[in-house]
């Protein structure tokens, strides 16, 4: 394909992603995830000990989350999120939290892991709704705590649990249950539970208990079965883990005349391989004697969240504008073409951050605004390439094209570096500065996109134009004294002898050459010194070879010079 | 441009003796207040943010004038000792902002806490102009650890990086510019006495990063002389790969400091934190690329025979 077609190919691409990232966007403010430094909330963190106070396993934070995520979508926070974070903590977020306190406990207390007597202790249930489970349960309740259950406030001796579909006989809806408080046993019992088949080859669960497990179970399953004998019914019992049912077994008398012994137990019933899988697992973390401590805690009001993002907008968008200003002030024309790409970026940055989604938090805005420095620069290594090129008497055309490949290598190995510590920092740090390195990952990746890919589209375009082929338009001027300064002679040597600056020339590489004599002498001898040295060194092969090839290019060249 | 024209003919390698005075200088100042202000122990020397300690900070607006003195009765009468109270002002001047440290409080303590101040003070926004940071120990002692292998261990990718792409030597002249700016951010932030919050580990790191990619232009211009200009001492071909990259570095260092002194002058209280450790970072940065990194890397350079010899036969045509 040639150049220009790529160029044009680049730019529809372009084109079509910053569509796509308006319609992420649009319209603004809703689609953008805020941390709750920025919408206020409540973020906590725990740390998580066996009972033994050892290291928990890599296993049992697994399931520590899985409790935890469930405890969490209990609250009915949106956009909550349950993170491990280093190897033994917990870090739970909840955005738009109002009572902290109800909902650090409700979060942090340890699994509960109950079997409740059917018979024995459920008060009302099945009902299809809590209303209607409360009225059926009004006649054996104090007003107190009916009242104090209505608010899905704490009472002590009761418990209301919900059985989800298809955990209560073949339930299609949520059911409702009350309990009295009084579990036959509790999570501790069980050493551990697996998904396993049995003899037809259906999944059931299989558990075993501990020692003392194994007997209380036995107790407990001896009276089922001796009160399902004399009622002739088989008597179920319900296990509940933090107030949701996960099953109700019954046990079968005939079977088990005496209760089930030997420290093992299995549930069969029509389960899936899955759901067999999933009781097995609540089980598991039902047993699971890990315990949280919460050792980090903070709380933000929705009114410094808001104030916050709004500092933050301002610091960023004034921060934007100067940088815009600059661009052109130094840059000219080749500045607002570098603005564009930055206002590119700006869009597909925000874009990338509503699609992942990444969560916005303050620190990710300070990276956002560092990340504008990051962009930016990639445009000035090459534009001050494509100036040194054009100094050096290649066309601009031709400047364009190989500032562009000069500048790239420079910019990728400084860019992988960055990509490099901001990877350490969101390895390693806890989720504050996480935000930050992940907007910094992400906004380099982007800006390599925009800050080169797209200027160099759309500059290579331009550079078919007429007008484009003028030094002035990048605020470089031949003969700026720039090439004088390093000690190069200006191509067309003519114009600078004109202006009586060559013995300045002279001077100027001698000057660089005392550098690093190290050998103690006084810098005005090694000044004299190297006037004459100047002439022992070969200066660079570079700016004779362009002298031919401006000489070539004529008269517009030297007007411009004399400027 | 004929004002700037120093800049092009300046002995950059030739007054690194200069250079290393100066950060010399300011290092020491900044470990001095580190030992002066740590009563010995330079690591105590710093304010260190709630994240690193163990406590509980809590930020509250009310919505009438208080005394400090008043919200210090509030705060002791529910029995918290030793309470580190401050006022924090905001930019207006018209908020009455207080921010309270004491002890790690449970939830439960705390809520009391919010309960009395408001009941007594009237928190602003019904209440609502109220934040809270609980840390306790383990928390603040993981902070620190992962700090310090997040730092290091940056640092050893930075030297297998800049290793495999330009040479060890450079490495060491980067690893020298990352010591120079850490020692520098760390010894101004003793100096000031500003607090020392995750934020501020974060932006450290961003300084590696940035310093370090100032760094790899200069070095990347050097590695592209080194073939052109074969005949040239060493220095004095760093001395010409700085000039011809000093108008980006400058630019650039003023286009990353603008949007981070707006975070400064704008941002929050969290933000103003990062942003302070990233202006003397981005400042510091951009002074160790041409005054620390390349200088070094200069020094090891010369040594080799090659340089040597060039440099012994400038040294006689000078002499003659």
């Amino acid at each position: 394909m040639k150049q220009q077609n790529i160029h044009v190919l680049v730019l529809a691409v372009v084109l079509v992603l910053v569509g796509v990232a308006i319609y992420l966007i649009y319209p603004p403010g809703e689609k953008t995830r805020l941390g709750l430094d920025l919408q206020g909330g409540l973020e906590v963190v725990f740390q998580a000990k066996t009972s033994a106070g050892k290291m928990p396993s890599s296993d049992q934070m697994q399931k520590a989350i899985g409790i935890m995520d469930r405890r969490v979508n209990g609250l009915g926070v949106t956009e909550s999120q349950v993170q491990r974070q280093g190897t033994d903590q917990i870090a739970v977020a909840l955005p738009g939290v109002k009572d902290a306190e109800d909902a650090l406990q409700t979060i942090g207390k340890t699994a509960q892991l109950e079997f409740y007597d059917d018979s024995q202790t459920r008060i009302a249930g099945p009902e299809a709704s809590k209303q209607k489970l409360l009225d059926a349960a009004a006649g054996d309740l104090s007003k107190e705590d009916l009242e104090l259950l209505k608010k899905d406030e704490y009472v002590a001796a009761y418990r209301v649990v919900e059985a989800p579909p298809g955990v209560f006989g073949s339930n299609t809806e949520t059911l409702y249950f009350l309990y009295k408080h009084e579990p036959a046993m509790v999570g501790d019992a069980i050493d551990s539970a697996r998904q396993g088949f049995d003899q037809q080859g259906r999944p059931n669960v299989l558990i075993d208990f501990t020692g003392q497990g194994g007997k209380k179970f036995e107790e407990v399953t001896r009276a089922l079965a001796i009160r399902g004998a004399l009622q002739q019914q088989n008597q179920s019992f319900a296990i509940v883990l933090d107030n949701v049912m996960e099953s109700d077994p019954i046990v079968d008398y005939a079977e088990n005349p005496q209760g089930i012994s030997g420290g093992k137990a299995e549930i069969t019933g029509t389960f899936t391989l899955q759901e067999a899988k999933n009781l097995a697992l609540v089980l598991n973390t039902g047993a699971l004697p890990v315990t949280l401590e919460p050792i980090q805690k903070q709380q933000v009001s929705a009114t410094l969240g808001k104030d916050s993002l709004r500092q933050a907008l301002i610091a960023g968008m004034v921060g934007l504008g100067l940088v815009l200003i600059f661009m052109v002030a130094v840059y000219r024309f080749l500045g607002l073409i570098a603005d564009l790409a930055l206002v590119i970026y700006g869009i597909l940055l925000w874009g990338v951050f509503n699609a992942v989604p990444v969560t916005l938090t303050l620190p990710g805005i300070a990276g956002m605004i560092l990340t504008i420095g990051v962009a930016v620069d990639a445009n000035i290594v090459v534009f001050e390439r494509i100036k040194e090129e054009v100094r050096y008497g290649k066309s601009v055309r031709s400047a364009v094209s190989s500032g562009y490949s000069r500048g790239f290598r420079t910019i990728l190995d400084a860019n992988i570096l960055i990509l490099l510590t901001a990877l350490v920092l969101f390895y390693f740090a806890t989720s504050q500065p996480k935000g930050f390195a992940l907007t910094l990952m992400i906004g380099v990746v982007v800006s390599m996109f925009t800050a080169i890919l797209a200027t160099r589209a759309m500059l290579g375009i331009l550079s078919r134009f007429a007008f484009f082929n003028r030094g002035g338009l990048m605020g470089v001027r031949l003969g700026d004294g720039v090439l004088e300064a390093l000690g190069e002679e200006e191509q067309g040597s003519a114009a600078a002898s004109r202006r009586g600056r060559r013995p300045a020339a002279r001077n100027a590489r001698p000057a660089a050459d005392t550098a690093i004599a190290g050998d103690g002498k006084g810098a005005a001898e090694e000044a004299a010194a190297g006037r004459t040295k100047a002439a022992a060194e070969t200066p660079p092969r570079r700016p004779q070879q362009q002298r031919a090839s401006a000489a070539r290019r004529g008269s517009t060249k030297k007007r411009k010079k004399r400027r | 441009m004929q004002r700037f024209r120093w800049l092009f003919t300046f002995d950059y390698m030739g007054h690194k003796k200069w250079y290393f005075a100066i950060s010399a200088l300011v290092i020491g100042a900044g470990l001095l207040s580190m030992f002066i202000r740590g009563g010995g122990n330079p690591i105590d020397g710093i304010q260190y943010g709630l994240e690193f300690r163990t406590g509980t900070s809590v930020s509250v607006e009310f919505s009438q004038p208080v005394t400090m003195a008043d919200v210090r009765t509030v705060v002791e009468e529910q029995g918290i000792r030793n309470p580190v109270i401050q006022e924090s002002r905001d930019a207006a001047g018209e908020r009455f902002s207080y921010q309270i440290q004491t002890d790690t409080l449970t939830p439960r303590q705390e809520a009391a806490l919010k309960a009395a101040l408001h009941e007594e003070f009237i928190i602003a926004d019904g209440g609502s102009a109220y934040a809270s940071e609980s840390v306790g120990a383990t928390f603040g002692r993981d902070v620190i650890t992962a700090s310090y292998k997040a730092v290091a261990l940056a640092l050893v990718l930075i030297l297998i990086y800049v290793t495999i792409r330009f040479e060890w030597k450079y490495a060491i002249g980067a690893l020298a510019a990352l010591g120079h700016d850490l020692l520098v951010v760390i010894g101004v932030y003793s100096l000031v006495g500003r607090e020392l919050t995750t934020g501020s580990v974060a932006a450290i790191l961003t300084i590696l990063g940035y310093s370090l990619y100032d760094n790899v232009i200069v070095f990347d211009r050097i590695r592209e002389n080194t073939p052109r200009m074969r005949s040239v001492r060493y220095g004095n071909m760093v001395n010409r790969s700085v000039a011809e990259t000093i108008v980006r570095s400058i630019n650039t260092s003023l286009i990353t400091l603008v949007p981070v002194l707006c975070l400064l002058i704008f941002g929050g209280d969290t933000l103003k934190d990062f942003a302070f450790a990233l202006t003397v970072g981005i400042v510091s940065g951009a002074y160790s690329t041409i005054c620390v990194a390349s200088p070094v890397a200069t020094v090891l350079k010369e040594r080799e025979p090659q340089y040597r010899k060039l440099a012994a036969r400038a040294d006689a045509v000078k002499g003659s």
